[in-house]
């Protein structure tokens, strides 16, 4: 078939560009095309999922990391938990969020300023904190964590009460901020000031407690992805708090989560905040030193 | 025809060439070998002759076995002098806030039971070893001394101590200058262990 007017000859060049079969091949090429940059466009544009939770292990860049290959909280869930946290529409957790996000806005305190005032746009300007915190605080001489930092603005720049730990206001602040640090690898700083804090953190980590006298290794590091009657073991890493949990029926801290697994072994739990716990804390984000934040997690 | 008799004449020549070839290969390679091992053969023996003329010198290794000694700890006597229960200790075992066994342990038997009644007996755990004839492996005596304080057996071990107050830090107010089950519980689990085959 010839769609071209008859003056060309047959076999000139300009005719076989009317021709239908050179039309059919070229539009079979720009479909394949098409095709291709689609698929390729799924595949490079993979880092704007990432943060939901991964698949795969990573192995630890710092050789002294006990763990020879590390595992989010979220591989050790069931289908059902991870299709929960993955889905940011279905993510109880992002309700949170949400409301962290409002907060964030919200003009409060004897100044009236909001965070926004301060930080702008949180997308830029706490795209790291996330992944960063604990960290050493030098008026204080000791490590704050991400809440206590939250607290602290609340009170010298804002002019506002602290929020109390484990309130609403104080976890959906936190899930917003860390949350802007999604997909984003963990990595704490333990050297310099840091040092001794970590250096205490580690001991309570391997320091057995309780009446059932276990420490924190004996089963996120020794037992990890072992059955512990109905639930499988994780490495307890932290890169998913606040998490929600459905036992809990909201999210909670870190701190919540140390609190239960000291009184699982019978031991006297700390107090959300206290100095131990936030240098476990910092203990806890260096073994995880490379995962993605993936807050707000979902556990069962 | 006689084209196709050729052909096939030919096509035999070959073959009988080509295993000539392939044979003589075969006796060559299997010559070579013989030959290399007679020389190590050879060697091996001027070796021994070394290595006798060395013996006088170093001692000789013997084979042993170890035997671990740690194991052979026990506690003879019932505690507090209790019989055991053996109905009881079964219930002991299940119990969460007692034995809790099954939060590390396996036990077959259950196995069954787990169909009709999975949250008592389901979800046994895979941190310990099976507890399915432990009685032949172990004494009474050595059972009672693992329930009782299993680091005094196996020194790093995650199972808790059922019978023992002292050396624990930061125990709960709640549980503070108790052990985890009393003597009697023990002894219980203990007959419930041992009929276990
Ligand atoms: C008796 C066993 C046991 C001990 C001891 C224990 N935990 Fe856990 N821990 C659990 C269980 C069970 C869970 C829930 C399932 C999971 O994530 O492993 C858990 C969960 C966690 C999580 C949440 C992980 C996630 O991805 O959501 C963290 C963090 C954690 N533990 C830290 C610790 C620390 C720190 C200690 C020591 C102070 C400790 N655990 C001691 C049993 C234990
Ligand atoms: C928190 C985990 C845990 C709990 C709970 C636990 N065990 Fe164990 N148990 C172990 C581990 C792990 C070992 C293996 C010893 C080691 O650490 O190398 C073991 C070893 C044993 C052994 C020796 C088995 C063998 O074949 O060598 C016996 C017997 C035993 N446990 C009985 C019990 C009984 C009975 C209970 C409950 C009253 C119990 N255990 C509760 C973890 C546990």
């Amino acid at each position: 078939m010839n769609f071209c007017s008859q003056q060309y000859q047959a076999h000139s060049i300009k005719a076989h560009f009317c021709d239908f079969a050179f039309l059919r091949n070229l539009l079979a090429f720009l479909s394949l095309m098409v095709v291709v940059w689609v698929i390729s466009a799924f595949i490079f544009s993979a880092p704007s999922f990432a943060g939901n939770g991964r698949d795969k292990s990573i192995i630890p860049r710092d050789k002294t990391n006990p763990l020879s290959n590390l595992w989010s909280g979220y591989y050790y869930s069931t289908k059902d938990i991870q299709a929960l946290q993955k889905n940011r529409a279905e993510n109880p957790g992002f309700k949170y969020v949400t409301e962290g996000a409002q907060l964030w806005e919200q003009k409060t305190g004897t100044t009236q300023k909001s965070c926004a005032k301060c930080h702008g746009k949180p997308s830029v300007s706490m795209d790291e904190a996330g992944a960063r915190y604990p960290q050493y605080y030098a008026p204080l001489k000791r490590l704050i964590n991400l809440e206590q930092r939250i607290n602290l603005c609340r009170k010298t720049y804002q002019g506002a009460k602290s929020f109390e730990y484990e309130s609403k206001e104080l976890l959906s602040l936190t899930a917003f901020v860390r949350s802007q640090a999604r997909a984003r690898p963990v990595r704490v700083k333990i050297d310099g000031f840091a040092k001794p804090f970590f250096e205490k953190g580690k001991a309570f980590y391997y320091q057995r407690r309780g009446q059932l006298d276990m420490s924190c290794a004996n089963c996120h590091e020794n037992n990890y992805g072992k059955q512990l009657r109905s639930t499988v073991l994780s490495q307890g890493q932290a890169n998913g708090f606040p998490s929600y949990r459905v036992a809990w029926q909201k999210i909670g801290s870190l701190h919540r989560r140390f609190q239960g697994c000291n009184k699982l072994v019978r031991a006297k739990p700390y107090a959300y905040g206290a100095e131990y716990y936030v240098n476990l804390e910092l203990y806890l984000y260096w073994r995880g030193t490379g995962l993605e934040v993936e807050t707000p997690g979902v556990r069962d | 025809m006689t084209n196709s008799i050729l052909a096939r004449r030919g096509v035999i020549a070959q073959f009988l060439k080509a295993s000539f070839l392939g044979a003589s290969f075969f006796v060559a390679i299997v010559l070579i070998l013989s030959l290399l091992s007679v020389s190590s053969v050879f060697a091996a023996k001027n070796d021994e002759k070394k290595a006798k003329k060395s013996e006088k010198d170093t001692p000789k290794l013997v084979e042993y076995e170890i035997f671990n000694l740690i194991q052979s700890k026990s506690i003879p006597k019932p505690l507090a002098g209790k019989k055991g229960n053996r109905k009881r200790g079964e219930a002991l075992i299940l119990d969460a806030a007692k034995g809790n066994c099954l939060q590390c342990h396996v036990i077959d038997q259950f196995l069954v039971k787990a169909k009709k009644n999975p949250d008592v007996y389901g979800n046994m755990g895979e941190i310990g070893p099976s507890l399915d004839g432990v009685s032949t492996r172990y004494k009474e005596s050595q059972l009672r001394l693992i329930l009782v304080n299993a680091k005094l057996v196996f020194p790093e071990t995650i199972m808790p101590a059922y019978y023992r107050i002292d050396g624990l830090t930061r125990v709960d107010d709640k549980y503070l200058d108790k052990p985890i089950m009393s003597a009697q519980d023990i002894e219980d689990i203990l007959s419930f262990l041992m009929k276990l085959k």
